[in-house]
């Protein structure tokens, strides 16, 4: 009886959003190692993703991001030997076919794309996207050249400027959207950490 | 927005969040000092253990671990960097022929990483609970308290080549590692292999881009530290990266193992290989262990235990289902060409997300030899609050 009076309990308290949170705690030491070859140290940065961010975020993205992407999250920042800041790692969740996809993004300090590396994905498509034929298409580019590579309502390829295999348009539009998403929200949330740690 | 502009207003919503973590605090706090009061009580192994923050290693159940402390205190080389959870859950446990049984579970999770000003230096995790058992085993107390996982995994060079994790740890043999059953009713094949699923102790691991790797020595006695009849237990797992589709692993484990249910020793030695396939709807993952059990008053056992495990889900993981099926097979020692006792079973499961912080999980085991063993049914409603 008293189990299943603690279940009601739960079960009636409010409860704001549905879905499992979007949020990676694996550390993506690969990806660190293999984008940053430089790499000497880094140092993690936990920030929470409010509403107000979220806002934010939304107003640099032609799409939605999810609610539950909300929260707290980590970016880890990435340094030389003589203590240069040389990128940082963002773990971004997607929702995908088969269940949460995690991708490592690795930015530059000005925020171009500098590789990304699949942590979890069921995707059959992903050896298409880690490809160089893939690869070069996002590398180095900020922000604004990752937009152009989508529709204007940014729910397609831009055929005019990237030409990908049929079956990996799926695939290809969700990392690229995910990459847009990391960039907006590296800008908004951690700036302020990035700048000093730049000095 | 200016930069000046920016902090203000992240200074603005650290504060709004501050009254409630204080409250959720004051509530984690609260169960904790409830269950201090039966600590020390012996351990069981089928209280699931939560997994932990690691290079490469999925966090399950931690993936939600979402809490914050607010910036604006003097406490900030406590707080910066720390994440926090509540999880309660209630468990409902029916056999077919005996009624059922329940058991709840009240615990805190705190994982931080530990920086100086330029870098990290490695990762604390805490985890402990209390859990309460309506039909409680003779080894245990109805109310028992429990350190689930306790360690620092300190980064011994930079690039997180080679790690010294000490505490209370997660064994590293199979599929145990990277741990992604804490807390949930889907396990793997930890029990029939390990004895224990954690552990105290230290383990030297680390990351390179071709394995990762993990190699322990630790006390053999599980939950509790206990030297009685010098248990002791030397485990590791070499691996290909986790991010893989496809991951492959080796494992060996060799010790003297404490049993939790009537404190004798039992000489336990295993080799294992596992191996992962998650590259399409379906997630396949397999285990198969050799080795040899050798209890005081009874005679020496070959083992061999195969383990494997089916699994689907939505794409954004809210609903999971998943098989499972497991053959034990023994025989002793000195007949090296007698017949086999075999024991297998067959577990169906699902554990769906009903909410942002509510999951629902079912299970039921069925008994594919003839041992006599009844059907069993488990319910569970996990809540976790971060």
């Amino acid at each position: 009886m008293k189990t299943i009076g603690l279940f009601l309990l739960l079960v009636l308290t409010p409860a704001t959003a549905f879905g499992q949170a979007y949020c990676s705690l694996r550390d993506p030491i690969g990806a660190m190692q293999s984008s940053f070859p430089q790499l000497d140290h880094y140092r993690s940065i936990v920030r929470v993703v409010d509403e107000t961010n979220r806002a934010s975020i939304l107003e640099t993205l032609p799409f939605t991001i999810h609610e539950n992407e909300l929260g707290t999250h980590t970016l880890y920042t990435v340094f030389a030997d003589d203590d240069e800041l040389i990128g940082v790692i963002h773990v971004r969740t997607e929702r995908s076919r088969w269940g949460l996809t995690e991708i490592a993004w690795a930015l530059n300090s000005d925020l171009e794309i500098v590789g990304m590396h699949f942590q979890r994905s069921r995707d059959r498509h992903r050896g298409y996207i880690e490809s160089e034929a893939f690869q070069k298409e996002i590398r180095g580019k900020n922000f604004d050249e990752l937009r152009g590579l989508l529709s204007n309502d940014g729910d397609s390829i831009n055929d005019a400027v990237l030409v990908i295999p049929r079956d990996s348009h799926e695939l290809a539009l969700s990392v690229i959207r995910s990459a847009l998403k990391t960039i907006s929200a590296t800008n908004t949330i951690w700036d302020d950490s990035l700048s000093s740690s730049s000095r | 927005m200016t930069s000046s502009a920016f902090r203000a207003r992240l200074h603005i919503e650290y504060r709004k969040l501050g009254g409630l973590v204080r409250i959720s605090m004051a509530f984690a706090t609260a169960l904790l000092c409830g269950g201090v009061a039966a600590a020390g009580s012996p351990p069981n192994t089928e209280a699931n253990t939560a997994q932990y923050q690691s290079p490469e290693r999925s966090a399950g159940g931690l993936d939600t671990l979402r809490g914050k402390f607010p910036q604006d205190s003097a406490l900030n080389f406590i707080k910066d960097n720390l994440r926090w959870a509540v999880d309660i859950a209630g468990r409902i446990k029916t056999d077919e022929d005996s009624g059922f049984t329940n058991k709840q579970f009240f615990g805190i999770d705190l994982l931080k990483a530990v920086s100086t000003k330029k870098r990290d230096i490695g990762t604390l995790l805490v985890q402990l609970y209390v859990d309460r058992d309506s039909k409680a085993p003779p080894f245990r107390e109805t109310w028992d308290f429990k350190v689930r996982e306790f360690h620092f995994n300190y980064y011994v060079t930079r690039r997180g080549g080679v790690n010294l994790r000490i505490g209370h740890i997660q064994i590293p043999y199979g599929l145990n590692l990277p741990p992604i059953t804490g807390g949930t009713l889907r396990q793997f094949d930890t029990g029939p292999n390990l004895g224990h699923k954690v552990d105290w102790g230290t383990s030297i691991n680390g990351v390179n881009p071709r394995f990762v790797y993990e190699v322990a020595l630790t006390r053999g006695s599980g939950f509790d530290y206990k030297d009685k009849g010098g248990p002791y237990l030397v485990s590791g797992r070499v691996g290909t990266p986790s991010q893989r589709a496809f991951v492959l692993g080796a494992s060996a484990l060799h010790g003297k193992v404490l049993s939790f249910k009537n404190g004798s020793i039992i000489n336990r030695t295993r080799i294992g290989i596992d191996a992962r396939w998650q590259g399409g709807p379906i997630d396949a993952l397999a285990q198969v262990s050799l080795g040899q059990d050798n209890s005081t008053g009874k005679p020496k056992t070959d083992i061999a235990n195969y383990f494997i495990d089916l699994s689907w889900r939505t794409p954004a993981d809210s609903l999971l289902l998943y098989a499972q099926g497991r053959l034990s097979m023994e025989r002793p020692s000195a007949s090296s060409r007698g017949a086999w006792t075999k024991k297998s079973s067959l577990t169906v499961g699902a554990q769906l997300a009903l909410a942002r912080h509510y999951w629902i999980s079912v299970d039921y085991q069925h008994e594919l030899t003839r041992s006599g063993a009844p059907d069993v049914m488990r319910f569970e409603l996990r809540y976790r609050f971060f």
